[in-house]
């Protein structure tokens, strides 16, 4: 699982990266990879989440300045915030999504072996494809969740919605998903 | 802290998932990794344009602070990157491109897991984005939304529709309300008018994988604001230990100078017990399941029947009935429990609907609202102090406590082993309706607090309790044996604050008259279906079987509900189901003529059987 940073850990970085670039870099290669798997399993392929997750950045980079850390967990609730204001206007600016996506577009999973990558992505397009499936919320929470690394409350915070509500999504997304995968499974079997 | 309980920990997904026998621990270790990663070159190039962007100065220098970034992340960093042993020195610059991206385990691994059976084919039907989406704008909270122009369908509504009965009509799933409202931009569905057009999915909605039967959802009314209760009129109870089985009960029939009600139940003993409720307001049935902690708190001193569904639509549907002339028809359909219903009359509402909106749960931030006091008694009590708020009751001796919650129990973090034994229906989804304890003694009644005492022994029951916010329930205890009553013990509810059901309720077991009504075109494989009608109460198929005397044998899905009245067709051959017809999936003709046919419930006991036509 994700390693939060503990609330002063990150109360003191966020306040040092705000005039220190040296922070700032910490920052953001603890914030990227999570980043990164939330835009990736929102957007599908690598060269939108990349421009995605640049933009965010940058974003995050000009208006750090302004950002105020009021309580726990703020910062990765502004910074989602940001990302996730950035999917939507995604989203909107698409007029068609394709229906499918090659694999050579799909981004890199970690693997220590080469012979798995394939597997891999083809594992990413199988998730990307059932979270797909999930009502649109519940895609939401349950990518902030498990590839953005972020806790119900900072999700709430993300989404503007009751924290109770958000851990009704999730656990209802997951039973979805096992739902889902179930019936693949059927389906194929 | 006070929200973290909400917060199921991975490890507990983890947990469950095992203990599901979903995936297996290897499983979950391999498959772990599945989590996109940035590209080196990438991280690097964005990290470099990033920081030529960082504005030299943000903030004054006076305020600087001088604490060594990697002092603050060294302690966390070290364990973060399972390769670097050492904490990372003060100046340390190096960077950490090797640091290692902890995945998601479980969620990726479920996923994973019954993903990885199948096969490799990938086909992304779906992108996660769909027009209808409710996309909310990044500073305001306005949303802005796109109305779904490729559902051609246009529905109007009518007068007295409502949204259920819509979604029903053109076999919207509960499932799907979420969807098909956001294709509407419907927010708020309470916000629907007569004449408002509806956009409807060509069939179902894109993402339909699995169709559940629909359930009818009753019609909501609002309560537009809190009546005045008076607890002071009807007042019937019936005792239904004497006829556990009993089917149906009229309770009351309300006079019909009576403008309304408000409706309590109560289950004074017994396990969760599911009531199916009818109450009839004017030409409009609504009916429902209903358990005792479905009731709602309107204000301190009136309770209300909420319905439940399975359905966050209605979570809050607060059933009042508010015509001139109500009827309640209370049906305990499982075991023995005593119904006290109380009928106060409320001032005339209108009835209009109103729903909630999708996905909103009620708000209940519980205070710390049991205090407790190590005691410094003989007996080694703790005493627990409840504020008003939260009970209302009449003094008794004793009271029982019931630890109820209807928070999802993996969302509840781990309940003390201690206890598991003592968690009744711990397997039921929905509820944690529990009575972890027998008796405890009020020490104290106080306009303002419920002061008991709890033998130490329990309290760390309490505690827990406690530290989750858990709402609790308190009830007058009554002894089994009394249960006979022929007095009504003081209608005292005790209650509490109800949170809502996040899942799909199961149905109890009910008594239905479910037969077997027509075997048609035995021997040929086009037309052979088996068809089942339930002539008695809405009943949940889930587990039945249907056989024959060769050995073949369907077995119907986790949840098939066929509602009263409701036929269904249980084609021999292949096909997708629908509500109303299922497919066995043979390829060849299974009936003979003559050939007896068997339904039998999930136990194994036949319920019903017939003999094949010609």
């Amino acid at each position: 699982m994700y390693k939060n940073l503990s609330a002063e850990q990150e109360r003191r970085l966020v306040e040092q990266a705000q005039r220190d670039p040296d922070a700032f870099r910490e920052l953001y290669r603890h914030y990227l990879p999570r980043v990164y798997a939330y835009i990736a399993y929102r957007v599908g392929t690598v060269f939108d989440t990349e421009d995605l997750v640049s933009e965010v950045f940058l974003r995050v980079v000009e208006s750090l300045g302004r950002f105020e850390y009021r309580s726990e967990g703020a910062f990765a609730a502004w910074l989602f915030r940001i990302a996730f204001s950035r999917v939507q206007q995604f989203y909107r600016e698409q007029a068609r999504l394709p229906d499918s996506l090659p694999l050579d577009a799909m981004p890199d999973i970690h693997v220590d072996s080469p012979d798995l990558a394939l597997m891999q992505k083809e594992t990413f397009a199988r998730l990307y494809a059932l979270i797909g499936q999930l009502a649109p919320r519940r895609q939401e929470v349950i990518t902030l969740r498990y590839f953005g690394g972020l806790r119900n409350q900072e999700i709430a915070a993300v989404l503007h919605l009751d924290e109770r509500t958000v851990a009704a999504h999730l656990a209802r997304a997951l039973r979805d998903l096992e739902r889902l995968c179930r019936k693949e499974m059927e389906n194929e079997a | 802290m006070s929200s973290n309980h909400h917060d199921l920990p991975p490890e507990d997904v983890e947990r469950l998932l095992v203990e599901q026998h979903l995936v297996s621990r290897e499983l979950l270790d391999d498959l772990a990794s599945a989590v996109p990663q940035a590209a080196p070159s990438f991280r690097q190039a964005l990290e470099d344009r990033l920081l030529s962007h960082y504005p030299t100065t943000i903030i004054p220098e006076g305020s600087k602070k001088t604490m060594p970034i990697d002092t603050m992340l060294g302690r966390d960093m070290a364990r973060h990157v399972p390769t670097e042993h050492a904490p990372v020195g003060p100046h340390s610059r190096a960077p950490r491109q090797n640091q290692k991206f902890y995945v998601p385990l479980t969620l990726v691994a479920a996923m994973l897991a019954l993903a990885l059976v199948g096969i490799i084919v990938v086909q992304m039907n779906r992108h996660p984005s769909e027009p209808g989406y409710l996309v909310q704008a990044e500073t305001d909270t306005a949303l802005a939304c796109i109305v779904r122009e490729d559902w051609t369908t246009i529905h109007v509504v009518q007068e007295g529709e409502t949204l259920a009965f819509i979604a029903q009509q053109y076999e919207i799933a509960l499932d799907e309300m979420d969807e098909w409202l956001a294709g509407n931009c419907v927010d708020d569905p309470a916000s629907l008018s007569v004449g408002q057009t509806l956009r409807v999915p060509p069939s179902g909605i894109a993402t339909r994988t699995l169709r559940p039967t629909f359930t009818p959802i009753p019609p909501i009314m609002p309560i537009p604001s809190i009546p005045t209760c008076h607890f002071s009129t009807t007042r019937e109870a019936v005792d239904l230990f004497s006829e556990p089985h009993v089917s149906s009960i009229r309770l009351a029939s309300l006079p019909a100078e009576q403008q309304g009600v408000v409706v309590e139940i109560r289950q004074i003993i017994g396990g969760p017990v599911w009531h199916r409720v009818q109450v009839e307001i004017t030409n409009t049935i609504v009916e429902g399941w209903l358990r005792e902690h479905d009731l709602i708190l309107l204000n301190p001193e009136c309770f209300s029947i909420s319905l439940i569904a399975p359905d966050p639509l209605l979570q809050q549907a607060q059933i009042t009935a508010t015509a001139t002339q109500q009827a309640f028809d209370l049906t305990a359909t499982r075991q023995p429990a005593m119904i006290v219903v109380t009928a106060t009359p409320v001032q005339p509402m209108n009835m209009t609907a109103m729903a909630v909106p999708q996905g909103v749960l009620p708000t209940f931030t519980p205070p710390d609202f049991l205090r407790l006091t190590p005691s410094l008694t003989p007996e080694a009590s703790i005493r627990v102090e409840i504020p008003r708020d939260y009970v209302w009751l009449s003094v008794n001796d004793t009271v029982r406590v019931f630890v109820h919650t209807l928070l999802d129990p993996a969302l509840i973090p781990s309940i003390p082993e201690a206890w598991q034994d003592r968690v009744s229906h711990a397997d039921e989804p929905m509820a944690l309706f529990t009575d972890l304890i027998g008796a405890v003694h009020i020490v104290q009644v106080t306009d303002d607090v419920l002061v008991v005492s709890v033998p130490e022994s329990q309290a760390d029951i309490y505690r827990w309790i406690a530290d989750h916010h858990v709402p609790i329930i308190l009830m007058p205890l009554l002894e089994a044996d009394q249960a006979s009553f022929g007095t009504i013990p003081t209608p005292t509810p005790v209650l509490i604050r109800p949170v809502l059901p996040t899942v799909t309720p199961l149905l109890p077991p009910a008594i239905a008259q479910v037969e077997i009504a027509e075997i048609v075109g035995a021997g040929d494989l086009s037309a052979e279906a088996v068809v089942i009608r339930n002539n008695g109460d809405t009943i949940d198929l889930g587990g039945w079987t249907l056989q024959d005397s060769n050995g073949h044998r369907y077995t119907f899905g986790e949840v098939r509900r066929l509602f009263s009245g409701a036929s269904l067709t249980i084609n021999t051959r292949a096909g997708t189901d629908t509500p109303v017809v299922s497919y066995w999936g043979l390829d060849e003709a299974i009936f003979s003529p003559g050939e007896w046919v068997y339904l039998l419930d999930a136990t194994g006991n036949t319920i019903a059987s017939a003999q094949a036509g010609e």
